[in-house]
């Protein structure tokens, strides 16, 4: 168009509020007293932590009502909507659809009887690159009836998956969600009191439990606790709610193991390959800590009390893969959200572009850059041969799109 | 006039605002200053070149310490002043400030933010409500916005437009006769020449923008328009460029970009082009004042801080 002033633009802003949300506090201030565990500075910063989820969850909302995002579930969590710049919501977008890709490719796909071919291949420690884990694909239609599976949200926040997924229809046997108990608390108290969550939920048996942090029911728990103490606090609850390490099993984990000390996350993840016979593993996080702009990033983090001691131990892609196939994954891939972008159809592109206007086409590439989405999968010789075929098979039909 | 907007600009340049009825005179003068000017507004050099600057009014002053002061050092801006950064009013209106007070020592061309569509989203609008109470400053500003020259030439010879050239333009001429009036368009010579970029891999001329406005243009459209304009050099901005300034197709097109660090989160050095009465071109590199990083570190209630994806 050409006309002259357009003095209603289709953009009107969201309520005038500058920048994101107030940060958190710097103390404690939660129901629970802080664990015995950790120093004052620690619980400081683990709150400034347990706040990043407020920045996301309104950066979701706010994709959401721009209508990049269809979730009717994120509103409930968010008290203050605010309309975010247009780079956050497209990286707020695509962050939430890449992990949608992988849980939903991960609930559809099932073991099937043609994937002998695989359990030929050499067994064990075969750290192949799988850019391509279409090597595996067979006919889709000779899946075998409903393999039971588990998802496990690790540092869940307000995320949604479980009940985005389960009112189109897609659902896992068991679906864990765990973070610290202010956040779990806040959550259950969301589910409990709104029939849009506790309907999907659809059992009459739905209880909350440990002083209204954990939430129990046949097929969705939420579960408290610090991932810093995965194997000696967190297995035991998983096993309480009749988590089964036979069963494939999805864990997702965004922007959550890099706000932990490498240590702490080594053994989730060492205990994931150990203990689990088939297990796929989605990291979502930042990358990149040493250019101009991921120093710049952690400068400015700091100023907000948000430390990624992750970052250091996996700062590339290649490190991101190596977290898993150095710890005998069979296959691990890395991607950053530039790729992400580039690898949505046109017709999609064309969909979110129309959606607000977008002129931060230099900074997009920039912060783009340094966020990356990971997976990998293992699945435990222990097997027979052709149910570790099969598994594989199952797992690496998730992560082909 | 002297002494008020002496004044003013004195407050201004403390970052602090001037109240809404000295906006509005401030925007009556400017625009009997500003209609008087053409399309293609004739610049003699020396002359120092500007990109974009996004509000970020503690870098602008750095830039100014680096550069001279105005009307010592003669200015040329090419656009975007507003949107992004904290300061969008303050800036905006100090160089508007100057621009009234030292007509011939400071030029300002209009940049693609320059608009009411573009300020509503990111951020302008917003701020101008916030520190005024009302839009009503948002709604001067945006009417000098149409007043605002498309480009600039220097002695002849260089070129200055926001974003690019158009494939509705081959002529110098031709842009003159663009009635620039009127809120940028979202097609068509106007706005080619706020939105589109060079891209050094084109091999056919003519591309496709991924900002959804302007278009791409490669070295084989860049270079016949300089040879049949009589021209030496285009210098743009309109592009984040992590170096400060960025040159094209053998040195024929020059990105500046002066907002270092750019959004307080990019990490970037910026640049100016000094152009000498020989239309010697020198670039000089500056950072980001430790004002205007401290500030957005250490004050994200009131400021907003840089966001990333948590």
């Amino acid at each position: 168009m050409s006309g002259n002033g357009n003095r209603s633009p289709p953009f009107w802003p969201g309520p005038r509020r500058m920048g994101g949300p107030a940060a958190p506090g710097a103390h404690g201030r939660g129901p629970f007293p802080p664990s015995m565990m950790h120093d004052e500075p620690q619980v400081a910063r683990d709150d400034v932590i347990k706040g990043t989820d407020d920045d996301a969850i309104i950066s979701k909302l706010s994709a959401v009502n721009l209508g990049y995002l269809d979730d009717p579930f994120v509103k409930h969590f968010v008290k203050r909507p605010s309309r975010r710049p247009p780079l956050i919501n497209r990286g707020s977008y695509l962050r939430t659809r890449s992990l949608d890709t992988f849980t939903e490719q991960f609930i559809k796909s099932d073991i099937t009887q043609s994937s002998r071919t695989t359990a030929t291949a050499p067994a064990s420690a075969t750290t192949q690159s799988a850019s391509s884990p279409t090597s595996t694909t067979t006919p889709a239609a000779a899946a075998t009836a409903g393999i039971k599976k588990q998802i496990v949200s690790l540092g869940c926040g307000s995320d949604t998956r479980y009940f985005k997924f389960k009112a189109k229809g897609l659902s896992a046997h068991k679906y864990f969600e765990i973070d610290f108990p202010e956040s779990t608390a806040k959550k259950a108290v969301v589910i409990k009191k709104n029939k849009a969550f506790t309907d999907i939920i659809g059992d009459p048996d739905l209880k909350l439990g440990l002083g209204g942090t954990e939430l129990y029911s046949k097929d969705y728990c939420l579960l408290s606790g610090d991932l810093r103490d995965f194997t000696e606090s967190i297995v035991p609850k998983l096993n309480a709610q009749g988590f089964d390490t036979s069963l494939p099993t999805l864990f997702l984990s965004e922007c959550v193991l890099i706000y932990i000390q490498p240590g702490d996350s080594d053994a989730i993840v060492n205990w994931v390959g150990t203990n689990m016979d088939a297990s796929l593993f989605v990291v979502y996080e930042q990358i990149n800590p040493a250019d101009a702009f991921g120093a710049m990033m952690l400068r400015n983090l700091r100023a907000r009390q948000i430390e990624l001691p992750g970052i250091h131990a996996y700062p590339s892609l290649k490190s991101q893969e190596e977290r898993f196939t150095s710890r005998g994954w069979q296959a691990a891939h890395a991607v950053n959200m530039n790729k992400l972008h580039e690898s949505l159809s046109e017709q999609e592109m064309k969909r979110i572009s129309s959606l607000e206007i977008f002129d931060e086409v230099e900074e997009w590439q920039l912060l783009a850059d340094h966020y990356c989405v990971a997976w990998a999968y293992q699945a435990k010789p222990r097997q027979s041969e052709l149910h570790r075929a099969q598994l594989i098979h199952l797992l690496a039909n998730a992560v082909t799109s | 006039m002297g002494s008020d907007l002496d004044r003013q600009i004195q407050t201004l340049l403390q970052c602090k605002i001037i109240t809404e009825a000295e906006v509005k005179d401030l925007c009556l003068k400017a625009r009997e200053i500003l209609v008087e000017e053409s399309n293609v507004q004739r610049v003699d050099a020396p002359v120092t070149v500007c990109g974009d600057i996004h509000g970020q009014f503690h870098d602008l002053k750095e830039l100014f310490k680096v550069g001279g002061e105005c009307p010592k050092t003669n200015y040329l801006f090419m656009g975007d002043f507003v949107d992004r950064g904290h300061h969008s009013v303050e800036t905006f209106l100090l160089l508007l400030a100057l621009k009234v007070r030292y007509p011939d020592r400071i030029t300002l061309i209009r940049g693609n933010h320059e608009s009411r569509q573009i300020t509503k989203v990111y951020g302008f609008y917003d701020e101008c409500f916030q520190k005024f109470g009302s839009a009503n400053v948002w709604r001067y500003c945006c009417e000098i916005f149409d007043y605002l020259s498309l480009s600039a030439i220097i002695d002849d010879r260089i070129f200055c437009v926001h974003g690019g050239l158009s494939p509705s333009i081959n002529t110098i001429d031709q842009i003159r006769t663009i009635d620039r009036m009127q809120e940028v368009p979202h097609n068509g010579a106007m706005c080619d020449l706020l939105w589109s970029d060079p891209d050094p891999d084109s091999c056919t001329g003519w591309g496709l923008s991924p900002r959804g406005a302007g278009f791409l243009f490669g070295e084989s459209v860049a270079k016949p328009f300089l040879h049949n304009n009589g021209l030496e050099l285009i210098a743009r901005a309109h592009q984040l460029v992590m170096e400060g300034y960025k040159l094209m197709f053998d040195e024929q097109v020059v990105t500046v970009w002066s907002a270092p660090n750019y959004c307080y989160r990019c990490g970037n050095v910026a640049a100016i082009l000094e152009v000498d009465s020989n239309l010697n071109r020198e670039y000089t590199i500056f950072k980001d004042s430790d004002r205007s990083s401290m500030n957005s570190r250490t004050n994200p209630q009131r400021e907003g801080p840089p966001d990333y994806f948590l």
